[in-house]
């Protein structure tokens, strides 16, 4: 009784501030959403060129290198309730989401993050999320968003990189291989390709809205067709094959 | 034997091969009844995956046809079509990117030896259903070499053919995918 | 003899590809040791059940719906190179078509009508044009530019076929997606529709622009995928 009266009747800005404290983290354990996620994380031990396979549903994707050798999936799961369970098969780790009992479909966001060596293979597939892949330089690297969903790929040395969605934009930082191959395709987003100044390859541009900006990658060798909606033609000796197609959108290409 | 019966006796294979090549769509179509089940369940085991393998199958009578005229007999029509089939296969997996050996850097990779103390569990009696779930889980390469052995009796010389690999390759991946299978029947025990 | 090379020689032995030297030595290890005796018995049991089961084969899920699908790109593959073979004692284009009879399941019947009501509103939407634009220039010029509609018609034929096969499993399962799955398909399926509609736009201008035959193409083939990768779900 004492203790209560001895509470001051006049509460300062420092009072209050403090309650609403204690209030968002009392309330951060007792909210439905917070009880709704789930958080997996599991480890795997990775030798050389190993490759990592995610069939996501929907949800953010990010893949970044580290120093180590092995392979941290950590994911982040919604209601209503999804399976995450990575498998490890030979050098492949595969991971595939699924509902409880009610088919796919209706399996909420699972948010994950997936550490891997900086040689690994990547290979990302969602139904819609955003996509981050950075600093990757394995045989491949495939991120695909059957629908909504920006990807951004950034230090990427892959031989193969295979990037698409349909509502989205589409970044590109790193650097193209001798006989590597390169495919961005977006129905309705912006394309960037940001690659050193000495890159050398054959590319096939082609963009419905004729917003293709080569910049200084372009030559007077290129080929224009369809009155500037496609554009063919070699940098350099044309070592590797790059590919780039929007439809309502534009490509843009800057050096680094 | 009567004269119906006599009548009745089924058209050859290279009967029918003779017949599509000039143009008989009816004859090609015998063709899909007699060996479709051959060619997706191939294309299943290979990819592990229902609506790729029918992709895949859709796609391999569609070269069939192409191909078709120049089917002169001299092997068994099975396995010439067997030949397309796992040539188209390959072909997707090189357009996906998908890597046939699983080696580390110094060419091998080390298969996990089964120890006196370890893994108690007995493996189930082997059944179609639990056989075509583990042979789905394995990486594609192990996959292709054990269903092309084990499952379609092709000898390792054949399969290095196929594979553009060596003899000593096919036969160390055919190793460790049945050791991955073993495993992969356990664990499936174990959840039961 | 140790546990790692006896389980090397394990493979040779369930293949019956192993000398009497080893198969002796082998034998021995098999006799003493239980973890290895197990491999060789669980591996005995795959490759015999195996073996046993070869030439077992398990059906296409839809076997009618995918020769109806290779019959249509043959088909379709076919028709120009017969256009262009000098073939005099060939049937003539009206007995061929009494002649001939098709098999439609009841998807692709709708899909059938919806695409001839498609050609003939093309059809009469160019020649109406062409009649406005070239009266008193005569029939020669119009014929290249009805060969290139045909090839386009073609090409649509062959995808709607593909895209109604797969919107019939999307639509099955429909009914499972949350709402927010169902809206974000809706809204890009809207978008790749309309990345075909400009191109099929841009092609009643010039049917002879292969940039917008190109993007015709890609944008059917997006949307063959999106139907193919949401049947799934």
């Amino acid at each position: 009784m004492s203790l209560l009266l001895s509470i001051p009747r006049r509460f300062s800005g420092g009072h209050i501030f403090s309650v609403l404290v204690v209030f968002v983290f009392l309330y951060s354990f007792t909210s439905p959403i917070a009880n709704a996620q789930n958080r997996v994380s599991k480890r795997f031990p990775a030798g050389k060129n190993v490759r990592v396979e995610l069939k996501n549903i929907s949800g953010t994707i990010t893949v970044e290198s580290w120093n180590r050798d092995e392979i941290k999936i950590t994911a982040l799961l919604e209601a209503p309730t999804a399976n995450v369970s990575p498998k490890l098969t030979g050098e492949c780790v595969s991971i595939d989401v699924t509902g409880d009992n009610r088919g796919r479909g209706d399996v909420g966001d699972v948010n994950f993050k997936i550490q891997v060596p900086q040689d690994s293979s990547v290979d990302i597939e969602t139904r819609r999320g955003d996509i981050t892949i950075s600093n990757i330089g394995g045989g491949l690297v495939r991120a695909h968003i059957s629908t909504e969903g920006d990807i951004t790929l950034s230090g990427i040395s892959a031989t193969q990189v295979l990037a698409q969605n349909t509502i989205g934009n589409i970044f590109f930082d790193g650097g193209f291989s001798r006989g590597g191959t390169y495919q961005f395709q977006s129905t309705k987003g912006d394309i960037s390709v940001r690659i050193p100044a000495d890159s050398a390859f054959r590319l096939v541009a082609a963009a419905s809205t004729k917003k293709i900006a080569l910049g200084e990658f372009w030559n007077n060798r290129f080929q224009t067709l369809g009155d500037g909606r496609k554009f063919v033609g070699d940098v350099g000796d044309g070592r590797s094959s790059v590919m780039v197609t929007t439809f309502q959108g534009s490509i843009t290409f800057i050096r680094r | 034997m009567t004269a119906a019966e006599t009548e009745t006796q089924p058209v050859t294979d290279y009967g029918l091969t003779q017949r599509a090549a000039q143009g008989d769509m009816g004859a090609f179509e015998e063709l899909y009844q007699r060996h479709n089940r051959r060619v997706y369940s191939l294309c299943l085991r290979m990819t592990g995956n229902v609506s790729e393998a029918e992709d895949l199958a859709q796609e391999v009578f569609i070269q069939l046809f192409r191909k078709i005229g120049s089917f002169r007999g001299e092997s068994a029509f099975t396995t010439w079509l067997h030949r397309l089939t796992v040539n188209q296969v390959l072909m997707h997996f090189r357009k996906r990117g998908v890597k046939m050996e699983q080696t580390t850097e110094d060419g091998e990779t080390p298969i996990q030896i089964v120890k006196g103390t370890e893994n108690p569990n007995a493996m189930p009696v082997v059944d179609r259903i639990a056989l075509d779930k583990a042979i789905s889980q394995l990486p594609p390469g192990y996959r292709t070499v054990f269903t092309l052995h084990d499952i379609e009796g092709h000898e390792h010389e054949e399969i290095a053919r196929m594979l553009g690999c060596s003899v000593g390759t096919s036969k160390s991946q055919l190793h460790k995918a049945r050791m991955k299978l073993r495993g992969l029947l356990r664990q499936q025990k174990t959840k039961e | 003899m140790n546990c790692e090379k006896c389980q090397e020689l394990i493979g040779d032995l369930v293949d019956g590809g192993l000398s009497r030297k080893d198969q002796s030595t082998l034998g021995l290890h098999l006799e003493e040791c239980f973890a290895c005796a197990d491999v060789r018995n669980d591996l005995q049991s795959i490759v015999a059940f195996c073996r046993s089961h070869r030439g077992e084969y398990s059906a296409p899920p839809d076997a009618d719906g995918l020769w109806l699908r290779i019959r249509n790109v043959i088909e379709a593959e076919a028709q120009p190179t017969a256009k262009s073979a000098p073939t005099s004692p060939a049937p003539s284009f009206w007995s061929g078509w009494l002649s001939r009879s098709w098999e439609l399941s009841m998807p692709q019947l709708a899909a059938s009508a919806a695409a001839i009501v498609l050609v003939v509103s093309l059809g009469t939407t160019v020649a109406l044009r062409r009649w406005d634009h070239s009266r008193g220039m005569g029939p020669v010029a119009s014929s290249p530019r009805s060969e290139a509609a045909t090839r386009v018609r073609d090409r649509m034929w062959q995808q709607e076929q593909a895209i109604n096969y797969w919107n019939q499993r999307v639509e099955t399962n429909k009914v499972r997606w949350n709402q927010g799955m169902r809206d974000t398909f809706e809204r890009n399926l809207k978008v790749i529709d309309q990345a075909v509609n400009d191109s099929l736009n841009e092609l009643n201008r010039d049917p002879h622009d292969e940039v917008s035959e190109e993007m015709l193409n890609a944008a059917l083939n997006e949307k063959l995928a999106l139907l193919r990768e949401f049947s799934d779900l």
